[in-house]
């Protein structure tokens, strides 16, 4: 097996028909602790031959093949880090796997490098209304351009991440697919689509691209090559946490309700600011009854979920998704029986969205009633999804604590009142004492330089605020030099200045250097933080040349975009008010990880 | 004056204010707060200006992470009460546009806006400058707001009386630019005049200090309440002068017997021109030897004692160059307003209407104050006074109009007063707004009123008069001390009981219970108002009669307020 491992085939980067048999034969007697051991022992014997061949040629952060070994080149864009734990879950498979695999970010990554390539394997997010990661903006863009290379001869194959609950769902993913077919790339695997659950998805692609790429140690998903790694970020150890505080901090007239949710820990919970929390939550009563009306179903009766009986009403409360519109679930109730016209409305041009926009799944029931049993009602829905929230508070300030700061979503549908199941089930179902699970997201593309005296610019507006409150705290805490400057806007001064008090605390004692804001609703014209940024310019430009990072957290369909645009206006100042130099520069600070986003 | 050393923090933020700026431009535009700067707090009272916040929401707020919900309360000066229809009209839209809570009537004859944010502080005020009116010295440690009866019956004495009390508000006007500069954009001069202040001098008063001008028979401006006062004595239909008092005051503090309230002495009469003069030694007077060290004894009344009468007397005679002569003889009838329509002397009409706690606002289902007050304001050919006791007076109604005021009135239900111990009746703001209030005033009167009026009915003696005043806290600001039965908030539905005030405002009441429920002052007053219905003599106010009777010992001077208090208390 050695030996074999040395003669491999470079072009197919397939095994011959007689080297699998041979390696089957030969590990077919093994336990799987066995051939863990074997998949270990391999991998080691690849990364010998990688040191032996000298120094590393490719890209700044990119992990070079070996002459000699077939390679698989990883691709990722991220922006929250799961496209890059997924990228490089499949780099350690991949090399296991005896691949001389290649990791390569997005971000700085030409058009002109990936088309050098031979076999890319791309992992990409979509966010907001189709929109790429930061990271993937530039690629992106050169693929797409008039004179961008060609890629003939290049192998591809693409997991896309996405969220099914918009409509322009694993956008990202698919306009990469086209723009390399485009220029010549061979599709070899098609697109898969990953949703917000997604592990199970990217297992099967991992799998996919690694048996099609020539690695066949196996003929069928769930071998144990494929199980030595586990997924590395995802970080789903929940553990338990008890609720110690659940307020309101928006005024008693606000139009918003906004709570801050303090929960105490139970055992250590490793995080760090910038990272989110993760819950499963109930939904509320109100909206379940909703749906069980909307359905026609009856709350009593039993149902079969994943080979257990339970009532219809603890099925909608505890375990599934109730109130968003996921693609998979429009495509599964369209064909309930009785269900007429939704498949030719989502059949059309925009059909998706139109359906998507009619707000919660009981409106999508209300306009297109089904008569379907219980059964298959229940089975068109999704899993309850766990949500995500940016964390509050920092580990220095509150160790044995972890704070969120959650809005309540609410939208109104033909005039009745909706709440967004989850946060309203945060907000009314959190009592204090409650125990729940949590388990935290790391967020590694959001962190706090870890120069402590770098100094912040931090844009924030309504919930956005959250992860600054938590910079802000452990940099308190550090006694950092840096100094920071927060951005922060919302409707109205007197109501929604979300922790008004803590930042006057923070002015006071000089952890926070200053504060902008944009209230938009107090005056006749509204303002918004890129107003207040754009009349900041000169003192802006001063921070970034002196090396401050900007972070910008919150809304990602009209905010960041909005903040990008101002930014770019900024640095353009000084090319004579060109905006491309502007953009350039942006896209300098975003690749050394001076310009950073969390936004959804 | 006392040592340097032990002067009160607000002299040393007078000093540093350089004539009353501070840092208020600052404080204008941070917008991290609703609040200003601390030391700002006591300048922009000189502007007419308090920093309030709502006290119902402290807690909530403070849970929310908010600052508590500042806001700011703004009281024009408008000298003797009197403003034009379109003054009225521009005033109502500020209040409209910029007060959580409309326009209110105070109990000196100013107006005052409610619950103005940070950020419409200037518009405000500026929008008053338009109007040709100004929030200047309407509070702080000066003189205040210059009342003058807006006694309607004689014409021609009021318009003398009331240009007297314009130009001695004129007179004793801070100097300072800062109100311009601050608030109008004014022009800042390079070089100041080397004496900003030639009355008032750097440090402004001790205090703040009173003024009131009173034409009897009617003591509605309560002038025996007023640091410095003025008594018209009218011979014929003309003005001779005043009898000039000095020294009177309300505000106390629970539990500390240093402090009381007390009422003027004489010092004397004067003739109208001599108005000025003796103001200004007397104002003088007051900056010189008030007490700097402590506030709770700075006001006119404690320098008196601590100088004594006759000394006091001769420094001012000093300062004014002339001797007062013996004082006129004076009679009061009664204190509050006259209500309803009066003809004056030369056939004009003047109507006192009657608003509750001086709110201009409509009732649900109730009297349009603000909106009958507008349709008013628009066809009123004469002018609005407001009263010491909140109320206004359409004045100068002419025969011809009359019937078209009269309709406007009662088609906005503006009638009198449901009785007379309803109109008699005067309550301060308290709370939920005054950072100084234990309980509340305005929001507990009509409750009170109704309560008591059903005793009075109870034992036969419906539509009774009576002074009876609440108030949240003992500084005094709807003048309790000198009613017949006064409430002084101690904590929520608890009250300390005074009785034996007199009808007129000229004697001062004494403490009968202390710290006692709602309910058992009702007890009380059921058990008392019984007695009164038997044994009252024929005319007998009640306040006389708390005192003839026993039941509460009489309050001769100020100094004695704490005396002879009963055990019972």
């Amino acid at each position: 097996m050695v030996s074999g491992t040395a003669t491999l085939p470079r072009s197919s980067g397939t095994l011959t028909p007689d080297q699998i048999a041979a390696l089957e034969s030969a590990i077919a007697p093994f336990t799987p602790d066995q051939l863990i051991w074997t998949s270990g022992y391999t991998a080691g014997l690849a990364a010998a031959r990688r040191v032996e061949t000298g120094p590393d040629l490719s890209p700044a952060n990119g992990v070079s093949a070996v002459a000699g070994v077939p390679e698989l080149t990883i691709v990722y864009g991220s922006q929250t880090g799961h496209s890059e734990s997924i990228a490089t879950a499949l780099h350690q498979a991949a090399e296991q796997a005896g691949f001389a695999g290649k990791l390569l970010n997005m971000s700085g990554l030409s058009a002109r490098k990936l088309a050098k390539e031979q076999w890319i394997a791309l992992v990409v997010s979509t966010h907001g209304e189709g929109d790429p990661p930061d990271d993937a903006v530039m690629l992106l863009e050169q693929l797409r351009r008039p004179r961008a290379p060609k890629f003939d001869g290049v192998k591809f194959s693409v997991l896309a991440l996405g969220d099914s609950s918009y409509a322009q769902f694993c956008q990202t993913g698919k306009d990469f697919e086209a723009a390399l077919q485009a220029l010549g790339a061979e599709s070899v695997a098609p697109l898969v689509e990953c949703d917000v659950d997604y592990q199970a998805a990217a297992e099967q692609w991992r799998e996919r691209v690694l048996r099609d790429h020539g690695a066949r140690i196996g003929d069928t998903a769930g071998r144990p090559a494929l199980q030595v790694v586990p997924p590395v970020s995802t970080g789903l150890r929940e553990s338990l946490a008890t609720v110690v505080a659940n307020q309101r901090i928006t005024g008693s007239r606000s139009s918003k309700i906004v709570h801050h949710v303090e929960l105490a820990i139970n055992a250590p919970l490793d995080y760090q600011p910038g990272d989110s929390l993760g819950l499963r939550v109930a939904n509320p009563d109100v909206v379940v009854n909703g749906l069980i009306n909307a359905a026609g179903l009856v709350a009593t009766d039993e149902v079969q979920l994943d080979g257990t009986s339970v009532s219809v009403f603890e099925a909608l409360k505890h375990s599934l998704e109730v109130t968003r519109i996921t693609g998979p679930f429009l495509d599964a109730y369209a064909q309930l029986d009785g269900v007429a016209d939704l498949q030719t409305q989502l059949d059309e041009p925009s059909g998706k969205q139109a359906v998507m926009a009619l707000g919660h799944i009981a409106d999508v029931v209300g306009r297109f009633p089904h008569a379907a049993s219980a059964q298959a009602f229940i089975d068109s829905l999704r899993p309850l999804q766990h949500r995500l929230y940016s964390i509050a508070s920092a580990p220095l300030e509150t160790p044995d604590e972890v704070h969120l700061t959650v809005a309540e979503v609410r939208f109104e549908v033909d005039g009745a009142d909706r709440h967004g199941a989850v946060s309203h089930g945060v907000i009314d179902q959190f009592k204090e004492g409650d125990e729940i699970e949590v388990f935290v997201e790391p967020n590694t593309r959001f962190r706090l330089p870890e120069d402590t005296s770098t100094d912040l610019i931090m844009i924030g507006p309504g919930t956005g605020v959250a992860p600054f409150r938590s910079f802000v705290q452990e940099r308190a805490a550090q006694e950092a030099r840096g100094r920071h400057w927060l951005f922060f806007g919302d409707r109205t001064f007197s109501q929604d200045f979300l922790y008004q008090a803590e930042w006057q605390a923070h002015l006071r004692h000089g952890a926070l250097t200053r504060i902008d804001l944009a209230f938009s609703r107090d005056q006749q014209t509204k303002v918004y933080v890129q107003d207040r940024l754009r009349a900041q310019a000169s003192e802006l430009l001063e921070w970034i040349d002196g090396g401050a990072a900007i972070y910008v957290c919150g809304d990602a369909s009209a905010m960041a975009p909005d903040v990008h645009a101002a930014l770019i206006e900024i640095l353009a100042s000084r090319h004579d008010g060109d905006l491309d130099a502007g953009a350039a520069d942006l896209e300098t600070l975003r690749r050394e990880r001076r310009y950073l986003r969390d936004v959804y | 004056m006392t040592q340097k050393d032990t002067l009160s923090p607000v002299e040393g933020i007078k000093t540093r204010s350089k004539h009353l700026r501070g840092t208020l431009e600052h404080s204008l535009v941070d917008p991290v707060t609703g609040a200003i700067a601390d030391d700002d707090t006591q300048v922009s009272k000189f502007h007419g200006i308090y920093q309030q916040d709502d006290r119902d929401r402290r807690a909530e707020r403070q849970r929310q992470k908010l600052e508590p919900a500042y806001s700011f309360m703004i009281r024009g000066r408008l000298p003797g009460g009197r403003c034009t229809p379109e003054q009225w009209l521009a005033i109502e839209a500020l209040g409209t546009q910029y007060a959580a809570t409309g326009v209110r009537l105070t109990t000196r004859q100013a107006f005052q806006f409610h619950g103005v944010l940070k950020g419409a502080l200037k518009p405000t005020i500026q929008g008053i400058d338009k109007a040709l009116l100004d929030t200047i010295a309407a509070c702080g440690d000066v003189n205040r707001n210059v009342m003058c009866s807006p006694n309607p019956d004689l014409s021609r004495v009021h318009r003398e009386v009331d240009s007297l009390a314009a130009a001695l508000s004129a007179h004793l006007t801070p100097q300072t630019r800062a109100y311009h500069e601050i608030w109008l954009d004014g022009e800042k001069l390079t070089d100041e005049p080397e004496v900003v202040e030639p009355i008032y001098g750097d440090t402004y008063l001790p205090r703040k200090f009173k003024t009131g001008f009173v034409i009897p028979p009617q003591n509605d401006v309560d002038v025996y309440t007023q640091d410095l006062g003025f008594i018209a004595i009218v011979e014929d239909g003309a003005l001779l002068g005043f009898n000039v008092t000095a020294g009177g005051g309300m505000g106390s503090t629970h539990g500390d017997n240093k402090t009381f309230p007390r009422l003027a002495d004489t010092l004397g009469f004067i003739t109208p021109d001599q108005v000025l003069d003796t103001a200004t030694a007397i104002v003088t007077t007051q900056r010189d030897f008030g007490n700097r060290s402590d506030r709770k004894n700075a006001r006119l009344k404690y320098t008196i004692e601590a100088m004594g009468l006759a000394a006091f007397r001769e420094q001012v005679e000093t300062r004014q160059r002339f001797s007062f002569a013996p004082a006129r003889e004076v009679r009061f009838s009664q204190s509050g307003d006259r209500l309803g329509w009066v003809e004056a002397e030369d056939g004009v009409w003047h109507f006192g209407l009657f608003i509750p706690s001086g709110r201009v606002r409509d009732h649900e289902q109730g009297p349009q104050y603000q909106t009958g007050l507008i349709e008013i304001a628009k066809i009123h050919k004469g002018e609005f006074r407001l009263t010491p006791n909140q109320n206004l007076i359409i004045a100068g109604v002419r025969v011809e109009d009359k019937a078209l005021v009269a309709g406007l009135l009662a088609a906005h239900g503006l009638a009198q007063p449901t009785s007379n111990l309803a109109a008699g009746a005067l309550a301060c703001v308290a709370l939920p707004t005054c950072a100084l209030a234990m309980a509340d005033a305005e929001r507990f009167l009509p409750e009170l009123t109704d309560k008591v009026e059903a005793l009075f009915t109870h034992h036969g003696l419906p539509d009774q008069s009576l002074s009876m005043r609440v108030t949240g806290c003992p500084n005094g600001c709807a003048r309790p001390f000198v009613a017949e039965v006064a409430l002084v908030g101690k904590a929520p539905r608890h009250y300390n009981l005074y009785l034996g005030g007199r009808h007129d405002g000229t004697r001062l009441n004494k403490l009968y219970r202390e710290n006692i429920s709602v309910e058992r002052v009702l007890e009380i007053l059921d058990e008392l108002i019984a007695q009164y219905a038997k044994a009252r003599r024929a005319g007998e106010r009640f306040g006389d009669y708390c005192i003839r009777s026993g039941v509460i010992a009489e309050t001769k001077a100020g100094r004695e307020f704490h005396d002879d208090v009963s055990d019972a208390a």
